[in-house]
């Protein structure tokens, strides 16, 4: 959306400034420069309309509203029509100038044009945007009149940079202004680039520069983007210095001319002076010919130099010497032919021998040299400055061709040098990949092990504990006479010590088996398994008085197994620690703090010293005794593992005899 | 089947280790079961008794044990492989087995169910527990349940 807006409102900024001036006759604002065709105000108009379409269309995100649609409608058709017509005019000569008919009448508006290509442009504008109202869909199509538009007037603008005026005066881009041409590359890209398919956009370049790991193309980058700017500097240098030089070719082949046609009028008139002798010689009419053939060239000659001494007053007085002096010699020359005619040879003869014919020319030769001298010395000056063009072209083909060529050689030496780095680096990756992939096997033969070992532990070891509770119970059972009350208590601690290894075993595996669980993630609802197990645990003790209380619609992302079993282990203990309190009380709720949910288990019963808050979560470790309480010292170590495994982490805070408080986060 | 009335109600116990063995037919003695308990040692036996081969070559295969008790680590032949072993003959495809075993793990637990074992109970350590169970598990199989 953003590019739309931006390319608007630039043209409308672009386009009030040339209408401005043309109003206050600021010609900067209109062509830029002074020998750039101008932009013609009913070309503003016409991007002021588009403008606003696609203003309008930037707007609206889905659906236009109404009244939207029906000015983008309006401009489409009011362009195309448009276009149409003017671009017809080009080649039917209709009569109806709308430029005129608004603009005519102020002053400064004299003759503005709309280039042909313009108006194609502005029918093809009018085009996108109908079919963007009726079809939008049909995005290719869009992209095709874009891409069309912006390519012509991008090769237009080009060509101005490259002073190449041969481009922009050809027919079909008959005086294209740089500023029309600007406004349509502007206008199409803000209409089609929001809707250009991803692969047809350029990439981002500010990622490119930011991101870390294209740090190693950069040098690479720079580099051909120095090639660029070094090739593109050289070719606008070199095609505007051939301009110069086609300019100082022309004018050499002037001052040239100039100098030859001098020349020539002085040859013709000797040729003249020749025939004239020649006929008084011979008196053959045919020795005359170079004489009308050199009247009639000095006539053709010395008009040419009239016309050419107009916009050189300072010759001017020479010209119209060469005249008088031209006239008055041949003037001369018909009499004596006359005279010929005429008295004869002698009497033309007389006439010969005066100092007249003679001064005459010498006038005239005067006249001549001090046009040619000054001519001369221009030409000499010209072709100097000629030779300079030639030799800023060339170097400036040579060295921008060197310069690039070095810089590409360059280029390709780092291109390599970073394919060379990314193999290694690419050999590097997949190197650890194998690492890590043999790693990941080592682990899992050891998880492998560590299975078969708790499975080993589970069957092998509990087999003989059964044996010795077993037959220890025997003991006591079938031979209690054989034994004093001594030897009894001892038996019953043996089968007691027993029954606890067997619950130290199965605290083992538990954990094992959580931490070999795979924790599945599902929506669980903690309140219900909370109010499940607290409901057991006084299934099981009916005798005693507990106050539960459980805050509904806890839920959580996490793994139905494990905690099922962690809150057993929280509630188990809020049970056991409370067993010896009248009045029980059982808490489990949670709050809110910086944002994250932490779940707590309350209880009122023994609770423990915080000095040894630390050893509370290890393995095995107990704060009191198994006859104050029974207990392996596992099931706080399993709920911690439990909670970590989901990333969230626990804790709790007592004072003895005041109960207890858990707390926990799950992720 | 002919004759079952006649034939005397027995358990076959597969079971690798004395000690649990005197305290399964303990239990069930102290049970007031008084049923003939057939023990084999190994999954070898297990299977020769069963389908009449071997050293016990003469038995009459239909005069089946009203229950087989399990255990799953035995030599030579392990338990399920004896179980799959039985569920796969059409003679012996209904005979009732209990695995009766130390494990708890879940694995072998499907595996078992799977494999077609009519129960599955974990041997307690507690000698009374043990008891218990025995006694429950021998008064089912023995009395309340009905083969073929």
């Amino acid at each position: 959306m953003i590019p739309r807006q931006v390319s608007a409102l630039l043209i409308f900024l672009i386009s009030t400034a040339a209408m401005g001036g043309w109003f206050y006759g600021i010609s900067v604002l209109v062509n830029i420069r002074a020998e750039w065709p101008a932009m013609a105000p009913l070309v503003a108009v016409g991007f002021f309309l588009s403008a606003a379409a696609s203003l309008g269309r930037s707007v609206a995100s889905e659906k236009y509203p109404v009244w939207i649609q029906r000015g983008t409608f309006a401009a489409g058709v009011l362009l195309v029509l448009g276009g149409a017509y003017i671009f017809g005019r080009h080649f039917f000569a209709w009569s109806f100038d709308p430029n005129a008919w608004t603009f005519g009448k102020n002053p400064h508006f004299m003759d503005p044009e709309v280039a042909p290509a313009t108006a194609l442009c502005f029918l093809l504008t009018g085009l996108w945007l109908l079919t963007d109202l009726f079809r939008p869909s049909w995005s290719f199509l869009k992209f095709l009149l874009s891409l069309f538009v912006i390519l012509t007037c991008a090769l237009i603008l080009v060509s101005y940079v490259y002073g190449a005026s041969s481009l922009y005066q050809l027919p079909l881009f008959v005086k294209m202004s740089v500023l029309t041409a600007a406004q349509f590359v502007i206008l199409h890209f803000g209409l089609s680039y929001p809707e250009t398919p991803e692969a047809l956009r350029p990439p981002s370049l500010l990622r490119f520069l930011r991101d870390k790991s294209t740090a190693g193309e950069r040098p690479l980058f720079i580099t051909l983007l120095i090639v660029f700017s070094v090739f593109l500097g050289a070719s606008i240098f070199a095609s505007h210095s051939l301009n110069r030089l086609v300019q100082t070719i022309s004018l050499v082949s002037e001052t040239q001319t100039r100098v030859d046609e001098l020349d020539q009028l002085l040859l013709s008139l000797l040729n003249a002076e020749s025939g004239q002798r020649g006929y008084l010689l011979t008196g053959e009419y045919d020795c005359l010919t170079p004489y009308f053939e050199g009247a009639e060239e000095h006539a053709r000659v010395l008009a040419r130099l009239r016309e050419w001494v107009q916009g050189h007053p300072e010759y001017q007085e020479a010209v119209n010497e060469i005249d008088r002096n031209s006239e008055v010699k041949f003037r001369t020359l018909a009499n004596n032919i006359i005279l010929f005619r005429t008295k004869g040879f002698e009497a033309a003869k007389k006439a010969v021998q005066t100092d007249l014919g003679i001064e005459t020319m010498k006038k005239i030769r005067q006249s001549i040299a001090f046009i040619k001298n000054d001519q001369v010395a221009l030409l000499r000056q010209q072709k100097g400055e000629n030779q300079t063009e030639v030799h800023k072209t060339v170097a400036s083909l040579t060295i921008g061709s060197f310069l690039a060529a070095l810089l590409l050689f360059a280029s390709m030496n780092l291109y390599v040098k970073t394919s060379l780095r990314r193999g290694e680096v690419e050999e590097k990756v997949r190197h650890l990949n194998h690492r890590l992939e043999k790693k990941i096997h080592e682990v899992e033969v050891v998880n492998k092990e560590l299975e078969s070992f708790s499975y080993s532990v589970s069957h092998d070891l509990r087999t003989p504990l059964r044996a010795m509770a077993g037959f220890s119970n025997i003991l006591l059972e079938d031979h209690l006479q054989s034994l004093n009350e001594e030897g009894q208590k001892h038996l019953k601690r043996i089968i007691a010590a027993s029954e606890r290894m067997s619950r130290l075993i199965n605290g083992i595996l538990d954990l094992s088996r959580i931490s070999r669980h795979e924790v599945q993630r599902e929506r669980v609802s903690l309140s219900q398994l909370a109010r499940q197990q607290l409901d057991e645990l006084c299934h099981m003790d009916p005798e005693r008085v507990v106050d539960l209380t459980v805050e509904p619609e806890l839920e959580v992302q996490g793994d139905a197994m494990l905690l099922a079993v962690f809150l057993q282990n929280l509630l188990g203990n809020a049970w056991k620690f409370t067993s010896k309190k009248e009045r029980a009380k059982i808490e489990f709720g949670s709050f809110l703090r910086h944002g994250q949910r932490i779940f707590f288990v309350r209880d009122n019963g023994a609770g423990f010293d915080m000095a040894y808050s630390e050893k509370l979560f290890g393995t095995f470790q107990r704060l009191h005794t198994e006859q104050e309480f029974a207990g392996t010292g596992v099931g706080l170590a399993t709920a911690r593992r439990i909670v970590r495994l989901h990333g969230g982490d626990i804790w709790a805070e007592s004072k003895v005899n005041e109960g207890a408080t858990f707390y926990f986060t799950l992720s | 089947m002919q004759g079952t009335l006649n034939r005397t109600k027995y358990i076959l116990l597969v079971e690798d280790n004395k000690d649990d063995e005197d305290l399964t037919v303990r239990a069930l003695r102290k049970g007031n079961i008084v049923n003939e308990i057939v023990i084999t040692r190994d999954g070898a036996e297990a299977l020769d008794f069963i389908f009449c081969r071997g050293p016990h070559q003469g038995r009459d295969p239909h005069h089946r044990p009203q229950v087989v008790l399990l255990d799953l680590k035995l030599p030579k032949i392990d338990g399920l492989e004896v179980l799959a072993k039985i569920r796969s003959e059409e003679t012996t495809k209904t005979l009732p087995v209990v695995i009766l075993t130390s494990s708890r793990e879940e694995s072998d637990l499907i595996r078992g169910y799977s494999l077609g074992a009519n129960s599955y109970i974990c041997k307690p350590v507690d000698m009374n527990q043990f008891t218990d169970a025995i006694q429950q598990l021998g008064l089912y199989w023995l009395v309340l349940n009905e083969i073929i």
